[in-house]
């Protein structure tokens, strides 16, 4: 009514004056207004309401306001951007006529979305709903899902307010998370559920957990990038990727529209996993042009994306791309990480009489870079230089049919996921030798002659790996909804091949980039490929007794490593993962006339695990002891031999790491307000780790002095030399099952409706955890190397059953207050996380063996004289008495605030600063008071822009 | 008349008499006494003359007071003058008192000879082989890189005897300097905690090192300007070290030393000490080592209660012991106060850059009766060292 009045007070206005000129001065200037309300917004314009119907007008329904400058977007063959005047209209004449879709998306209320037909034969109002209900619907915390497997949800806006510089930071939201700073310098593997963060003894628990990416799995089990026994550089055991499963710092965050993170019992769809399923659901469909620019004390990130529409032939495509660049502090630009992705999605729907199909289609790039350089201001060392870079190709396609006529057959679903990568690491270092040291390069065994060592030369060392990996996925979803039970059924096969095509190390045998190699070059695409063939079928059933509602999810997966030689007892064995998910929905109770629903769950499940390819072919061993090093005044009377061995670690009985899970849990919600707590018990014997095995060498020590050099010309041969025949014990690692892990707690969600007026919520989670690593096999040690028996070392092995291990246990919550304030464009967060104690135990140890083996292999029992005996006593370690005690931490409080702050809609500005306040009081432990200082606050900012 | 002239000719005989007396003695100021060289405040004192008559073979012990005047009247004739005297000199801030002789010989007392110089030496009672000079930093390569096969230890016979290095222990501590704990049993004042000791082969008389004389104990007895030009020449040290573990070159020429526990590589920024000892005669290496093999604990920043093992050496043992720190880190010595009561250096802060290339260098004292150095000793390795010297056998 308002508005019509305004028109009509309007009109009355001009036909006061001269009306005919007036009236078709009108005409031509109501088209040049509308010529250049498109151009540009916010001038007012004049409507001659009776030439022009194809117009809008926008108002709030409640108080029947205008709504100024709301900018809606028109799609259809083309996109249009429009934005309504002072007066919440908007003309639509410049658009060509056609069928449109019409979005329009104004902070503080509903979205809303209507086809329609231009020109308009009416004008078109559109009234908006204020978002007060959906403002529940908000979440800037992670939500416990309505998922019958315990899952926590994080969804765009959470992320957009959370500000992650990669994956990692995500884990903040999940009960037990806490804010830390992000530590880009290393390898970021993923540990869920657990207190501490143990030693790459217990890498099953990130490569146990796994990454699926819009339904594609991320595949590392053929990721062999490793130095191990070439380089002598510390910094290469942080940054290896290899038996870690997914680096989180390589994945960025900025086009994920939502992450799914299970943590209690997953589908029997997944697979290959010990621990938990993170899934990951990108942007699809459209967005607006849209850049990310965050910055830190550590790292500046800066990413770009654009997602298009077309609905006529129903196509969507997506693109993106980002850059990010880590230092390890600002001081020091030579040790740095660096990450470049980039991404294009489409997707594309045929409607047909009898089915859906959907067809998608997704291209991703990503590469990560290590780079270390020594400061040429700082060290003569000009030449040394690391560089590792990871380069990933992805190609994933996926066809799904909907099938509209079928009575069962509800779904098909097929899914090639392929990936290359190209992983670099090139060291080129000076090597100069510390005194005259003995060229070992040796490739076949036994005792040679050797050479001394070149006292300098620059070395080069190349690590080429290419992993590649090929799944194949045939899923069918069958359903049937006949009886009072309910079956959605799940039926699928999988297959999964990976192997590396690198060439592996590389470096000249002659130039070796240390002096004391444990291995030699190896190529990797002698290593034959992995294949991992898995069925699977599962039955989601409900079923409605009266008012209580019964729910399970029974799964089975059935797997077997196909291309393993026959000697492998992994070869061919089909192993089975039974998984069930299980939920009681009671009848909802009113209260205060609202409905109180509660839900009980629990489930138990086995997780499997197989062995990667480096873990089923390893690298051999090389030991090379010097047998004689006669070193004269005069270079061509000197030799050295060299005595070399070589082992073969593969161990053919390595069986796969099982996790058995379960847990139980509560659900609670009323009115928006949720209460979820559960418990968990997991325990996994198997896991994969590195334990030492030994040898007996045989050798001969050559006694130097039996050749007088003073009237030699030439180099003597050896036989001229008197020598003792010796012996030696001799480790090197081999994959076996020997990690325990034993995970147990409790995790607890509320979280509140938002409090009318503020729009805050309150969010409390936290969790209990207790986890217990340990060895779950004996094991061999040698005495110390420097303990002489009669002018010889290491002459004997110790047999150990001392469980080498630790538990750790903590409690902590995170108080969250979040304010969605719409009408002024601003999200708040404040969040107090209180880490209430961290407790750590070294699992008690004797330290003594169980008995010895001398150098002839002879057993005997150790007995307590032993303890005393000046050369058997180095076999126990001696523990003092407090080492065995349980340690606590107390409490290590810190506030966080997060701003984000939407500017005209387009620009989104956001800061926080985790640490800002911090409560972190001294301790005592054994008379000594420790005192904390934390850390000073961390903070950064970003901006998105939506152009 | 007869009884006057029986008078006069006794009394004139008498006088006669007298004159003889005057002729046989000699004037007290003899001696010139010439102080040791190089000595801070030296004086003497309880100087004690013992001349020994070459013809008649009679000796006399005569007092000499500080300025060289005797106290008797001494006989006209030739001698050998043998003195010893207290000495008191100045070290640093520090009196020492020891002891100094002198050796003349054919000196002739005569009337109006003019005084005999006395030229006084330094007399260690004590003396026996010292550490003349640790070399554990190693090099760097002209390219910056490390070196670290040139180290050397150099031990010297400070005594004027000839003195043997068979059986002669090297030892490195276990305990560090720049990390002082509480030992439980602290055992310091009585032994020194080791365990890398290694030994100079030898029956008992292989190997004799004359007075003044010193020799090397070399890592890698190899020339090592092959390999680094910033290092020096080793192949002529008179022994190796056999390292079993580690870089073991062997150079057939030179012989290797025993070990006896351990693998003595010295730390290259100078936090452990060193000690050199001998076994006594009745007791073998195997005998000692198991009967001083023992366990220690302590507790560490944390509170927690860290053990380790390690091998007492009796401080009777030890003849020389030599602290070495890093200045800005040092908290403590490692040996009794007793046997050493100082620290010396290379570094100034940890990791020193400029620490490479430098050793410690024992100072010297004075010189002895045969013109050798004698090294300064106090037992106080701050006053006795040179700190961040150049070592000594670079060319």
């Amino acid at each position: 009514m308002f508005f019509l009045a305004n028109f009509v007070q309007f009109k009355f206005s001009l036909i006061k004056d001269n009306t005919n000129y007036t009236v078709q001065m009108r005409q031509i200037y109501s088209s040049l207004c509308v010529g250049i309300v498109l151009l540009s917004s916010g001038i007012d314009v004049l409507y001659a309401q009776q030439n022009s119907k194809n117009l809008l007008q926008i108002t709030t329904s409640s108080t029947n306001q205008v709504i100024p400058r709301a900018t809606i977007h028109l799609l259809g063959k083309k996109e249009y951007s429009l934005t309504t005047d002072a007066n919440g209209q908007l003309d639509f004449t410049q658009i060509p006529a056609g069928s449109y879709i019409l979005e329009l998306r104004h902070i503080g209320y509903k979205a809303f979305r209507q086809r329609l037909q231009l020109p308009l034969s009416q004008p078109l109002l559109i009234a908006l709903n204020r978002l007060e209900i959906a403002i529940d619907e908000v979440y800037i915390t992670a939500k416990e899902s309505s998922n019958i497997s315990r899952s926590s949800v994080i969804n765009r806006k959470a992320m957009e307010h959370l500000q992650p510089s990669s994956f990692t930071d995500i884990l903040e939201l999940l009960p037990g998370g806490r804010a830390k700073d992000p530590s880009l310098m290393q390898v970021n593997g993923i540990n869920l559920r657990a207190a501490g963060n143990p030693s790459s003894n217990y890498d099953i628990n990130s490569l146990g957990t796994a990454f699926v990416m819009d339904g594609n799995a991320i595949n590392n089990n053929a990721n062999i990038q490793s130095v191990n026994g070439f380089s002598t550089s510390g910094n290469n055991e942080r940054r290896n990727i290899s038996n870690i499963g997914v680096d989180m710092r390589s994945l960025n965050t900025d086009n994920i529209e939502k992450i799914e993170i299970i943590r209690g019992i997953p589908s029997a769809e997944y697979g290959d996993l010990t621990s938990g399923v993170i899934l990951i659901d990108r942007k699809k469909g459209f967005t607006p042009w849209s850049a990310r620019l965050k910055s830190d004390g550590f790292s500046k990130l800066f990413s770009v994306e654009k997602g298009f529409t077309n609905l006529k032939r129903n196509f969507k495509i997506n693109i993106d791309a980002g850059y990010l660049d880590a230092k390890s502090n600002p001081t020091d630009i030579y040790t740095n990480f660096k990450r470049v992705n980039a991404s294009v999605r489409m997707e594309k729907t045929w409607q047909k009489e009898r089915a859906t199909y959907v067809y998608s289609n997704n291209l991703d790039y990503k590469t990560t870079i290590d780079g270390e350089r020594i400061d040429p201001d700082n060290d003569f060392l000009l030449t040394d230089k690391y560089r590792s870079q990871n380069q990933e190709f992805r190609l994933a396609n996926n066809l799904k049919v909907f099938f509209k006529k079928l009575d069962w057959l509800k779904s098909l679903d097929f899914t090639s996921n392929l990936s290359y990568s190209s992983n670099r690491i090139e060291e080129t270092r000076l090597f100069q030798a510390k005194s005259a040291e003995i060229l070992t390069n040796s490739l076949l065994p036994g005792s040679h002659e050797a050479s001394f060592i070149k006292p300098s030369y620059i070395s080069n060392l190349t690590v080429d790996g290419q992993p590649f990996t090929a799944q194949t996925k045939a899923l069918a979803k069958i359903v049937f909804n006949k009886t009072p039970l309910k079956h959605h059924i799940k039926v699928g096969v999988e297959s999964n091949y990976s192997k590396n095509f690198g060439k592996g190390q590389q470096f000249d045998l002659d130039l070796p980039p240390t002096s004391s190699l444990t291995a030699r070059p190896r190529a990797y695409d002698d290593i034959p490929g992995l294949h991992l063939l898995t069925a699977f079928a599962e039955d989601q059933l409900s079923i409605k007794a009266g008012k209580h509602r019964f729910e399970a999810m029974l799964g089975i997966r059935a797997f077997s490593l196909t291309s393993l030689d026959q000697r492998f007892d992994l070869a061919n064995k089909v192993q089975v993962d039974p998984r069930a998910n299980v939920r009681w929905e009671l009848p909802t109770v009113q209260l205060a006339g609202s409905p109180l629903r509660l839900s009980l769950s629990g489930g138990y499940g086995i997780h499997t695990k197989t062995p990667t390819l480096s873990m089923l072919y390893p690298s051999l061993f090389y030991r090379d002891i010097t047998e004689l090093s006669y070193y004269t005044a005069d270079p061509a009377t000197r030799l050295a031999w060299v005595n070399t061995s070589i082992y073969d670690p593969t161990n053919r009985q390595l069986s796969n790491s099982r996790n058995k899970k379960w847990e139980f849990g509560a659900d609670v919600s009323y009115k928006s307000n949720q209460f979820s707590v559960n418990y968990f018990q997991e325990n996994l014997q198997d896991g994969f780790r590195d334990m030492s095995h030994f040898e007996t060498i045989s050798f001969t020590k050559y006694n130097s002095n039996s050749v007088d050099p003073t009237n030699l010309t030439s180099k003597p041969s050896i036989t001229d030399f008197t020598g003792e025949a010796q012996q030696q014990y001799y480790g090197y690692q081999r994959v076996e099952n020997g990690s325990q892990v034993n995970k147990k707690g409790i995790e607890y969600t509320f979280s509140s409706a938002r409090i009318r007026g503020i729009n805050t919520r309150v969010t409390v989670n936290g969790a209990w955890y207790i986890t217990k690593y340990n060895t779950s096999q004996a094991y061999y040690k040698t005495i110390p190397s420097n303990v002489i028996t009669d002018g010889k070392t290491l002459q004997y092995l110790g047999y150990y059953e001392d469980p080498d291990g630790n538990t750790y246990e903590q409690l902590n919550t995170n108080l969250t207050l979040d304010s969605y304030l719409p009408q002024w464009g601003l999200t708040f967060s404040s969040s107090i996380q209180s880490l209430w104690y961290f407790d750590t135990q070294r699992q008690y140890m004797s330290g003594s063996p169980v008995g010895y083996y001398d150098i002839e292999g002879q057993y005997f029992d150790y007995t307590e004289a032993n303890k005393t005996d000046g050369i058997l006593s180095n076999l126990t370690t001696k523990y003092g008495e407090n080492i065995f005690d349980k340690y606590r931490t107390p409490i290590d409080l810190q506030v966080n605030f997060k701003v984000t702050k939407d500017i005209k809609q387009r620009i989104k500005a956001s800061m926080f600063v985790n640490r800002l306040f911090t409560y972190t009081p001294s301790y005592e432990r054994n008379d000594v008071t420790i005192r904390r200082r934390s850390a000073a606050p961390y903070f950064g900012m970003e901006i998105s822009i939506n152009f | 008349m007869k009884k006057y002239l029986f008078i006069i000719v006794t009394l004139l005989t008498a006088m006669a008499c007298q004159k003889d007396n005057l002729q046989t003695q000699s004037t007290v100021a003899l001696i010139q006494i010439d102080k040791p060289q190089n000595l801070k405040n030296a004086q003497l004192s309880h100087i004690k003359l013992t001349a020994r008559e070459a013809n008649t073979g009679l000796t006399t012990l005569l007092d000499v007071s500080p300025e060289g005047l005797l106290t008797q009247k001494l006989p006209f004739g030739s001698y050998t003058f043998s003195l010893e005297a207290t000495i008191s000199y100045e070290v640093g801030e520090e009196k020492v008192q020891g002891k100094a002789k002198s050796y003349v010989e054919n000196v002739l007392v005569k009337p109006e000879t003019s005084p005999t110089v006395c030229k006084f030496f330094l007399i260690n009672e004590k003396a026996n082989f010292v550490i003349k000079e640790l070399f554990y930093t190693g090099n760097t390569t002209p390219e910056g890189k490390s070196y670290n096969g040139d180290k050397y230890f150099l031990i010297y016979n400070n005594s004027d005897s000839v003195l043997y290095a068979d059986g002669l222990l090297i030892s490195q501590s276990k305990f560090l300097t720049s990390a002082q704990n509480m030992y439980t049993p602290d055992v310091m004042n009585e032994a020194f905690t080791t365990s890398q000791i290694v030994m100079i082969p030898g029956d008992g008389d292989d190997y004799p090192i004359q007075p003044g004389a010193q020799f090397v104990v070399a890592n890698n007895a190899i020339n090592h300007l092959e390999y680094n030009s910033n290092s020096l020449d080793l192949s002529t040290a008179e022994f190796e070290i056999d390292l079993i573990a580690s870089i073991n070159v062997d150079n057939p020429l030179v012989p290797n030393t025993i070990g006896v526990t351990g693998s003595l590589l010295m730390n290259n920024q100078g936090l452990q000490s060193y000690v050199i000892a001998k076994l006594p005669k009745d007791v073998s290496v195997d005998q000692y080592l198991k009967d001083n093999f023992y366990t220690y604990s302590w507790k560490n920043a944390l509170g927690n209660t860290q053990t380790s093992t390690g091998y007492k050496l009796p401080n009777d043992y030890i003849i020389d012991a030599v602290n070495v720190g890093i200045q800005q880190n040092y908290q403590w010595l490692v040996t009794a106060p007793s046997i050493d009561m100082g620290y010396t250096y290379t570094s100034v802060i940890n990791a020193d850059l400029n620490r490479f290339g430098k050793s410690v260098i024992r100072k010297v004292l004075s010189t002895s009766a045969t013109g050798k150095d004698i090294l300064q000793d106090t037992n106080n390795s701050a006053a006795d060292f040179i700190p961040q010297a150049k070592p000594s056998l670079y060319k």
